[in-house]
């Protein structure tokens, strides 16, 4: 066996007789290719509604309850889906993001969320995890969409223009606000607060 | 000009035979196995170091 290993790592360590430089630089570029592609195919997969609803805590709680919302349809026809809000768009926040998910998987094995009851219990950490997340990134993932300067007050309500061309106006670090600090809990229901 | 793909010499002894057959299943592994396998673990290795960061250091990404 230790000879076995040894012998390989000679292999791997010395250049090839029979291989040609050309051949070992070309093939392993191809494969290179191809990996990152099925990484990134496999990524997007990550991304997707039917990935998310996979497993009943999602499907059964948050699914249902932005059917009813403008963000799942509309008018013009465009749904905000789950990895629109909740997952980074820049690539090593990503990566944490998807890494963190881990902690779902977690949560799934060890049935942390298996009755509605569970979840209704645990809402407010969760919706509270996501209320300090977009609070800290300013609510990118609402301005992806939402652009502040392409706003028409004119077509807003009053009281809707009067919070906008104020509070919205102005650097969080300013005294402004951020889109989630007035709305919350518009694509599932706000946990109960009650206790609060 | 004859143009040859493969100057390599064709191996005679059964020696030279086992190399070549080495060598073939160590650029296999590789590709197939080892660079793929480096590659998701330090990929995933630092997403964990980052989410680590935010949980203990930094606080919620601001991206």
């Amino acid at each position: 066996m230790r000879d076995l290993a040894i012998r390989y790592w000679r292999t791997l360590t010395r250049p090839s007789a029979y291989y040609s430089l050309g051949f070992l630089v070309v093939s392993g570029f191809a494969a290179g290719v191809i990996f990152w592609g099925g990484f990134n195919t496999a990524m997007e997969l990550t991304n997707t509604e039917q990935f998310c609803i996979g497993c009943h805590e999602m499907r059964d709680n948050v699914y249902q309850e932005i059917q009813p919302t403008i963000h799942f349809t509309n008018r013009s026809g465009v749904r905000a889906k789950c990895s629109d809000c909740h997952v980074p768009k820049d690539w090593t926040h990503k990566m944490a993001r998807k890494m963190q998910a881990s902690k779902e998987v977690w949560g799934w094995i060890f049935g942390t969320i298996d009755t509605r009851e569970e979840f209704l219990a645990k809402r407010l950490e969760l919706a509270g995890r996501e209320w300090e997340r977009m609070k800290a990134n300013d609510s990118r993932e609402c301005r992806n969409c939402h652009e502040f300067v392409s706003m028409d007050f004119t077509r807003q309500s009053k009281r809707a223009a009067d919070a906008h061309s104020t509070a919205l106006a102005a650097r969080v670090s300013e005294g402004g606000k951020t889109c989630i600090d007035c709305h919350k809990g518009i694509a599932h229901r706000l946990p109960d607060m009650a206790n609060q | 000009m004859k143009i040859v793909l493969n100057n390599a010499p064709a191996p005679a002894t059964p020696d030279e035979k086992q190399r070549k057959l080495e060598e073939r299943r160590t650029g296999i592994f590789l590709t197939i196995f080892m660079a793929p396998i480096l590659a998701v673990l330090i990929v995933s290795g630092w997403g964990f170091v980052v989410w680590m960061w935010q949980v203990f250091v930094a606080g919620p990404p601001t991206y």
